[in-house]
């Protein structure tokens, strides 16, 4: 299990039904790589990570959450 | 197939197999000099490029907008990871080569070691491409 989690295919449903490839544009990444993120394939960087919560209109705490060991 | 995944599977089969076709004439040779072998050599790394050119160009037509778009992040650190196993696999082969010299080997047999060596890496570097694509990184 993925460390690191996200909510990034319920916050594009309610973005308006944002599709992945719309998202992946705007954040300037590939469609590939926001799928790998969906399924928690891929932890993106802090920048991208940024880039995904400011498209969504949300807090980055609410697209990603950590549930590793410190 | 996204496009890079698909490259990656051009390069791993072409790579393989021409230089499988290679490497099967060096044995058959069974360690003589092979003076003969290196039209064969330049040969294969001509139809190499030539079939990488075509296959690239041939899947960039069908899909011209995956083709197009610059790596991202996850793409560059698949490309770091799967050098850096390559880098191994070539590193240990050149001691391998080297250490033959030790043996007795002689310079026919170390040069095709090295050469294997670097194929290795390549083929475990499209490999590792594909199992990062596929699983994750």
């Amino acid at each position: 299990m993925a460390s690191v989690r996200n909510d990034i295919r319920r916050l594009r449903f309610a973005k308006g039904e944002m599709t992945q490839q719309a998202l992946a544009d705007r954040v300037g990444v590939t469609r590939q790589t926001i799928i790998a993120i969906e399924q928690d394939k891929y932890a993106p960087s802090l920048e991208t990570a940024f880039r995904i919560a400011l498209v969504l209109g949300a807090k980055l705490e609410d697209v990603f959450s950590y549930h590793g060991k410190i | 197939m996204p496009f890079r995944e698909k490259s990656a599977w051009i390069s791993l089969v072409t790579t393989a197999g021409v230089y499988a076709y290679y490497f099967w004439n060096v044995l058959q040779t069974r360690g003589e000099s092979g003076a003969g072998l290196l039209g064969l050599l330049i040969g294969c790394i001509v139809i190499l490029i030539v079939l990488q050119v075509i296959f690239h160009i041939a899947w960039a037509i069908r899909t011209p907008r995956d083709a197009m778009t610059p790596q991202d992040e996850r793409e560059r650190l698949i490309a770091l990871k799967s050098t850096n196993i390559a880098f191994y696999i070539v590193a240990g082969g050149a001691v391998i080569a080297a250490a033959g010299l030790l043996f007795d080997g002689n310079a026919f047999a170390m040069a095709n070691l090295l050469l294997l060596a670097l194929v290795a890496g390549e083929v475990a570097k499209y490999a590792s491409q594909i199992v990062f694509f596929r699983r994750g990184v």
